[in-house]
This record gives C-alpha cells, structure tokens and sequence, in this order.
C-alpha cells in the first residue's frame, strides 16, 4: 500500500495515499469537527466548520476535500482556524431554532456537541430567526410514510441527499430554491418512499430527518444499554444494534426502543433497511407467547411446563409409536443453528439417520421494490438461516433464491399419512408462509397432534394441542448464517417474556423427555458441540464468536447517534463537550483561548 | 436508724414551713399563665390555621398552565435526568392541539412522593418553567399507591376565563 507522511499539529502521521486530511486526522485521533462528511458517501465541503490552517497554502482549507500530500504540515489548532472556525459555528446556529428540549436528536446531536465545542460562547444575531411556515411552505412537516422533516432544523449539509443518491440509487431529495431560501424538499412535497429512509435519521447531523417511529419516544440518556445484535429478518444479517430504554427503578422495565445499523464493511456497510429497523413492536407486543398451554377440550389453557412435558412427551410416543417417520417437523428458517443442531440430533435419535426427511424448512420471499441503482440491496428471502439449514444437511434445496416446498408435508397430513406435526417458528407472524391448512387439517382430525413452539400467538398455534414459548432474535444467543455463508451472532438484548425457555433448550428437554443423550447446559455448549462436528467450516470456530451485553455508556455522549458512535469510539475518547473545556485549548493560555465577538455596528 | 432518719426529715420540713414552699410557686406560676393571656398568641390551630410559609420554601412540585388554559411541559425530560433521587418519570407524546401549544407533551408525569428529596433541580432544569416547587406541605396519605403523584395531582387548576384554542373550537 502506498502511503503518505504529513504533519498534522506537529505530529508525524502516515496513511495510505488518497485520503483527505480530515481521514487522517480521524485516523491519529485528532478532532476535527464535520457535518457534511460521512465515511458511507461522497464528500461535498458543504458544510465549511472543518477548516484547518495548511503551510504554503494562502488561505484556510476544508480538511474533507483536501487530499493529503506527501510533507504537508497541517495546523487544526491554530488561533486564526479556532477563530474562524467559531465564525462558521456562529452562522450555523443563526437560524438553528434551538428547539433542543422537544426535539429527538437533543442529546445525541452532533450540532449541539460541536458547538459546545468549537462555537462561540454567544450568538450576536439579533434578528428574528428564518422560519418556513410561510405561504404553501411548512417548517415541520411530513416527509413520506416513515419520517418527519423539519425545515428549521436543516444546517443544509445535504448528507441526505448524497445517500439517496449515491447508496439509494434514486435521487428523491434535492435542494430548492437558493441562498437563505434554500430548503431541502421532493418533489411535490410527496416525501421519502423507499427502503432506505431510516438511514437518513442516522446520517442526519441535526434533527431535520427523524422517523414517525422514535418521534418523542426516549431520550439519549434514558437508553443506557446498547447491544451489538443482529438483524434476522431477512437473509442480509446486518449488523445492528438494539436499543435499550430504562426507567427509574420504581417504574420498573427495559424496553427495546430503537433498532439502528452498525458498522460492518462486509455485509451492510453503515446502512439498514426499514424493514430491520422498523419490525420490531412484535418482540414486546400483546400476542407474544409467555406461558406453555395445553389442549382440554376446545380451548388452550396456560399450565407450567412440568405439566407440559409428560403429555407432550406420552402423545409423541403414541404417535410415533406405529410409525416414526409419521412424525413430521416444520421448522421455520428463522430458527437458529443452536436450534436446528439440536433438533438434527433429536431427529436423528428417534427416526435414524434418514430422520432430516422428517423435517421440513419454511420461509417466505417477497419482493423488496428498490431502484435499480440502489447500493444497498435488501434480499428476497425473509428468513436468516436458511445456509444455517443447508450447511446442517437439512433439504432445503440450492441456493436461498428458491421457495420451499410445502406441497408433500400437506398431501401427506391432509391424506392422514402424518400423525404428529411438530413446528418450530421463532420467527415473526406469518414466517412459516401459508400454513392456514394446519389447522383445518387439525381440526378436521386428519392429524392427529399439533404441537406449536413458537413466540407469537396467530392461527396456528390457536388450533394447536401445545403450545410451547420460545424466544425471538433479541432474546437469546444464537448463530445464523447469512447468504454470503457468514457465520453471525446475534446477542440477548432482552430478557424472555414470561416463563418462556430458549428454543434449543425446549427441544434439548424434549429430546432428554424421550430419552437421547443432550449434554448441553446453555447455547454455549451447543455451539461447542457443533463446532467440534463440523471442523474444516465457517462453523469450526462457532464457540468462539463474541455475544456483546448491554454496555452502560461511560458517559451519556458515549450512547450517540451509530453513525457517529466509532467517531465517539475512536476519536473522542475522554473529550466531553462541556463548555469552558477543549481540547482544541488544552494548554494554550487563557488570553489566547478567548475568542472575543466583534460587536455589530460599530466600525474601527 | 431508718425510722429515726424518716422522724428527722419530715421533722425538719414542717419547721420551715411545707405550706407555704407549695402555694408560693403555684401563684408564680399562674401569674405568668395570666400574663400570657393578654398577649398576643403565637401558635395558631393548625389544622384549621396555617401560617404562611417562607417565600422559598419547596414543597409539593406543581405543573403550569400557560394564560390559554394548555400545560406548559413539553416532556423535554430535563427535570427527570436532573433529579439526583431518581423520582421523576415521564412519557412524551405527540400532541393534536388539545394539550399544548407545540408538538410534544407529557402523556405520564408521575413524581415519586418518597423519592423526591425537595431540592428544586427540576425546577432549575426545566427550560420552559412548566414545573414550579409549590407551598403544599401536607404530603400524607393513607395509601402506597398515593405515593406516586401523576399530572392529575401537579397540574394547576386552569385560570378563570381561560378558554384553550382547540378546546374553543369545538
């Protein structure tokens, strides 16, 4: 790699050819303030507050547009870019309403902390400040079926309109009107409809864009716990994380409040799509499954699970008891490979080693319109481990671009060949596809037992003779293999509702009930176990992977905005932004820190 | 011995006069009683009585409305992360009018009666002075569940004539 050597405030620092100087400054952890750059998108030099001071050029320089030379000296804290630094700062916060204590992104706003910062102590602006409620125009308003816009928020870095763009591939944003009318807007007023609009929230520097979603929901400092999980509900597996609001300790529970994109250049850049970001009400929702149930008569009711357990291991019996192979799985692909190792041994146990033909995996595909151009594509198939499924030998046919064939499991129930059907669905409602001819099928007494592991309460498990809570994505450890055949964890954000187990656990139990060996004692255990069967793949290293834990911000900044959390991460370690303290000062003597306000009007 | 020291005590009493020492600080003492009596008083009959309380004093938190009659609170949520007991939680909410003026407010606003040490920060904190620290001392209650105060039990009575915009229209 070809590197370059420049001096930046008298540090000798090295990078790699082609990197602007505010990437080099971020890269030896020198801060630098910025609105308009953003690491997943071009680079305008908008935004102007970036400015540093380099030797042998007349005038001070965006650091985002400059491209490091080779012996370049570089001054970010010289007094002349701390002064006009502070100008630019001024000016961004003329007609900025100040509205912090109603808006969502106070406390995590990277407009309030660089002026905490690097602004000046007063604004010497005494005119009223621009508004945009005038004739057919309206400062606040709606910005397509997911977002909000406020106009009078906007410091005009047009991030979002690089992102639509560049990564959405369909340029809904631009820029009307000119000079101080300049206002970010679409066409005839219709908003933002695509895929993608969650992100303009993350890259939102202020809190112009923010989601109908997180409106008025938390603040920053009520989310103290963040965890580095995983999407599952397509076959994308993008790396997330869920966000955790607290309560005081009389008003007790945490609640998932947001789910936002994180950083990972394989898979999904710094982005996510609304359909991650947005479904997520179904973990903490009212039909979440909480309690085991049994059939008595014609109506479920809750039991505990050791009353659970002896029916629903003497019916597995009775049914299995002719025939095994009567005895039918439906496993949803959402179930994880902790799940489907375990299910794989149980099967194998009771029915031999043809016992996978028992099992049959579901999922569903719909189509995701997005343009053509879009960087950023979300896949068809909406479950996440389906190459999980495969890699474990289940039959799920090649490659995840095909549907699963449901069409033999249903002739034979409806043909009363099966006996038993077993399904396991941790999934979101409607994961399994069309299933509705279970239960007419149940009903109708052409099957004989239902069994329903599950974490939501719909049709099928309505019609079902057990009814066992498992755990979603949020609420266990587990690993999922993605399309690419990336091996992934997904960490426990939350605790399970109720009395429900983790699903590996519930079929381990199962197994054990039916008297196979199970020697695992948590998901840990499983996954040492399937690492060590299958050495030589993506799954060898499967107990090394790393499950994150809520981590409580060391300070509240620490919880910030994810596209810009590596920014605090990495290049504001110990910098609060509290006024009176810089490090842009740190030992300059106080006379020169001053940045006194020209007064207006009066002339020298 | 102990009858002869008895003898001796009583004995020597009544040579001074025992009488006399009982009835001398009895009148003293009524003599004061009466004197008091035509002052004037200085208690006053609580319950029914209360004495003003100083001007700074910090009592029972109330909610302010603005001169339309609409709460002032936008749940910015300040007083709840400046409260150094923990005893403020609140839940913000989208507003149609009918509430306040702009586009937020509290839908729960619960103050934690034990918790709340009666400092004043949310006061300080609050950035649109919704929340004051009122004059109400009398805190007791006969139930735990009372402990909680929700915005039914801060909020102030709206001012006469006060007619909110929305509420006017329909």
């Amino acid at each position: 790699m070809e590197t370059v050597t420049l001096t930046i405030d008298g540090r000798q620092v090295t990078v790699a050819k082609g990197r602007t100087l505010l990437q080099a400054a971020i890269e030896a952890g020198i801060s630098v303030p910025y609105y308009c750059y953003h690491p997943g998108i071009s680079i305008d030099g908008s935004c102007r507050v970036c400015i540093v001071k380099i030797e042998k050029m007349p005038k001070l320089q965006t650091s985002c547009s400059t491209v490091c030379a080779d012996g370049m000296v570089v001054h970010t804290r010289d007094a002349e870019v701390i002064a006009a630094r502070a100008g630019v700062f001024e000016f961004l916060l003329v007609n900025h309403p100040l509205d912090c204590p109603v808006c969502d992104k106070g406390g995590e706003c990277p407009l309030q902390d660089f002026s905490y910062t690097f602004g000046p102590a007063e604004s010497r602006m005494d005119f009223p400040r621009r508004v945009f409620d005038g004739e057919g125009v309206k400062g606040d308003v709606d910005f397509g079926p997911t977002l909000m816009l406020n106009r009078q928020r906007c410091i005009l870095c047009t991030r979002c309109v690089r992102f639509m763009k560049e990564v959405e591939g369909d340029a809904q944003i631009g820029i009307v009107d000119r000079g101080y009318g300049s206002e970010i807007a679409t066409f005839e007023e219709r908003g933002v409809h695509s895929l993608l609009s969650g992100n303009l929230m993350d890259i939102c520097p202020v809190g112009a864009i923010l989601t109908r979603d997180y409106r008025f929901k938390s603040r920053p400092w009520d989310n103290p716990g963040v965890v580095d999980t995983m999407c599952t509900l397509c076959s994308k597996g993008c790396s997330t994380s869920a966000w955790l609001k607290a309560r005081p300790e009389w008003a007790k529970g945490t609640q998932l409040i947001r789910m936002t994109p994180r950083f990972n250049p394989e898979v999904n850049n710094y982005w996510m799509c609304d359909i991650g970001r947005f479904t997520y009400h179904w973990v903490e929702g009212d039909t979440r499954l909480r309690r085991p149930m049994v059939r008595r008569g014609s109506a479920l009711e809750p039991a505990a699970w050791h009353d659970v357990e002896p029916p629903l291991r003497g019916r597995l019996q009775e049914a299995g008891s002719t025939d095994p192979s009567s005895v039918r799985f439906l496993v949803s692909a959402h179930a994880s490979t902790e799940e489907l190792f375990v299910l794989k041994q149980l099967v194998r146990g009771l029915l031999g080693s043809d016992g996978l033909s028992a099992v049959t995996i579901a999922w569903t595909r719909s189509n995701k319109p997005q343009s053509a151009a879009a960087k950023f594509k979300v896949p068809a198939t909406d479950a996440p481990n389906v190459n999980g499924a495969r890699d474990l030998g289940y039959r799920v046919g090649p490659g995840t671009d095909g549907l699963p064939d449901l069409l033999p499991l249903r002739d034979a129930v409806e043909a009363g060949r099966v006996k038993a059907v077993y399904v396991l669905d941790p999934g979101p409602d409607g994961s399994l596809g069309d299933v509705s001819w279970l239960g007419p099928a149940r009903r109708s007494g052409a099957l004989g037992l239902l069994v329903v592991q599950g974490v939501v309460m719909n049709e099928l498990a309505a019609a079902a003779d057990f009814v066992l809570p498992g755990a979603t994505y949020v609420e266990k450890d587990a690993i999922y293999t993605n399309d690419q055949g990336r091996v992934q964890a997904a960490s426990r954000a939350i605790g399970l509702p109720g009395e429900a187990r983790e699903d590996w656990d519930i079929l381990a139990s199962l197994a054990r009930s039916l008297g196979l060996a199970m020697p695992y004692e948590s998901s840990h255990d499983v996954r040492r176990a399937l690492a060590a069967s299958m050495p030589g793949t993506a799954y060898a290293q499967a107990d090394t992977l790393v499950f994150t834990r809520p981590v409580p911000a060391r300070n509240w900044l620490q919880a910030s905005n994810p596209s810009e959390r590596w920014k605090w991460d990495f290049l504001y370690q110990d910098l609060p932004p509290v006024k009176g303290y810089s490090v842009q000062t740190e030992g300059m003597p106080p006379e020169a820190v001053f940045i006194p306000l020209k007064p207006v009007g009066v002339r020298s | 011995m102990p009858v002869l020291l008895g003898v001796g005590c009583f004995g020597s009493w009544e040579s001074t006069g025992y009488h006399e020492l009982m009835i001398r600080p009895l009148l003293t003492g009524l003599a004061t009683t009466f004197r008091y009596m035509f002052k004037p008083k200085v208690t006053v009959n609580y319950p029914e009585q209360k004495v003003p309380v100083f001007p700074k004093y910090r009592g029972k938190q109330v909610l302010m409305r603005d001169e339309n009659g609409l709460e002032k609170c936008v749940a910015c949520g300040l007083c709840s992360v400046a409260c150094p007991a923990d005893a403020i939680y609140l839940e913000p909410a989208e507003n149609d009018g009918t509430v306040l003026a702009g586009p937020r407010y509290a839908k729960v606003y619960q103050i934690h009666n034990t918790r709340c040490i009666f400092c004043g920060f949310c006061e300080e904190a609050c950035p649109v002075s919704a929340i004051f620290m009122g004059k109400d001392y009398e805190l007791a209650v006969y139930s735990k569940d009372e402990f909680i105060w929700d915005k039914h039990d801060l909020l102030v009575p709206p001012p006469a004539g006060a007619t909110p915009p929305a509420l006017a229209v329909s």
